[in-house]
């Protein structure tokens, strides 16, 4: 599927018809965000960099998690830990299937997971910024 | 309020030196090199310290403005809640 990849940001600029048909094999084409000409397999990269990245994210929230639970065992730090684990679970879990599952990958899939990435990127970096202040 | 001095004090870093100078404050007002001493914790980290409680609301100082040497006291807000502070303490391990 991937091999169509290989004419490169040529899809961008192809008729709209063309790239909205997921059926056929030339689906991979979909343009990528606003058509600037990445194309899907691309992006999907894009994705599971992001993907790793926000794992990092969680990860420096993590131990600044239980480092508090450490000091104070309570109801609150315990959910903030929890809290941060589960997600971290989600977010190996989903980058996981980015890499392995094709159906992930599939056709115009690539900017949404981008922006759904990018958004949780920013929310993480904002969550680390107040917890470290 | 509980809710922020949960997160100020249990959630994020530098909880317990934060704990430690609204600690001493209830005691009496102490300026921040005052305060660094004390505590035996650098100047510098009073200084941050203090910028976040008082942008919380949480201590206040007596001039109002930034100026060296200014005492530091417990805002009213702070003082009402302070059983709501001695229960976060009371979750600490150390101490």
């Amino acid at each position: 599927m991937l091999a169509e990849g290989s004419k490169g940001s040529g899809g961008a600029f192809r008729p709209r018809y063309q790239g909205q048909n997921g059926t056929g094999p030339a689906g991979g084409h979909e343009p990528g965000i606003g058509g600037i000409g990445f194309d899907n397999s691309q992006l999907i990269t894009v994705d599971v960099i992001l993907g790793i990245a926000n794992i990092c994210l969680l990860l420096v929230l993590l131990y600044m998690y239980i480092g508090s639970y450490r000091k104070f065992k309570s109801k609150f730090t315990f959910g903030l830990v929890a809290f941060a684990l589960l997600l971290l679970i989600q977010n190996a879990l989903f980058t996981g299937f980015l890499l392995i599952h094709e159906g992930f990958k599939g056709p115009g899939m690539g900017s949404p997971i981008f922006f759904l990435n990018i958004i949780e990127f920013f929310a993480l970096s904002v969550l680390i910024g107040v917890t470290k202040e | 309020m509980k809710r922020i001095l949960w997160y100020l004090i249990a959630g994020s870093k530098g909880g317990v030196n934060r704990a430690r100078i609204i600690k001493i404050l209830h005691d009496r007002p102490y300026n921040v090199n005052q305060i660094s001493k004390e505590l035996n914790l650098d100047y510098k980290t009073i200084k941050h310290h203090i910028k976040v409680l008082e942008d919380h609301d949480i201590i206040f100082n007596s001039t109002g403005k930034k100026k060296y040497g200014a005492m530091y006291f417990l805002s009213n807000r702070m003082e009402e809640n302070y059983s709501t502070f001695l229960d976060i303490l009371g979750k600490m391990k150390t101490e």
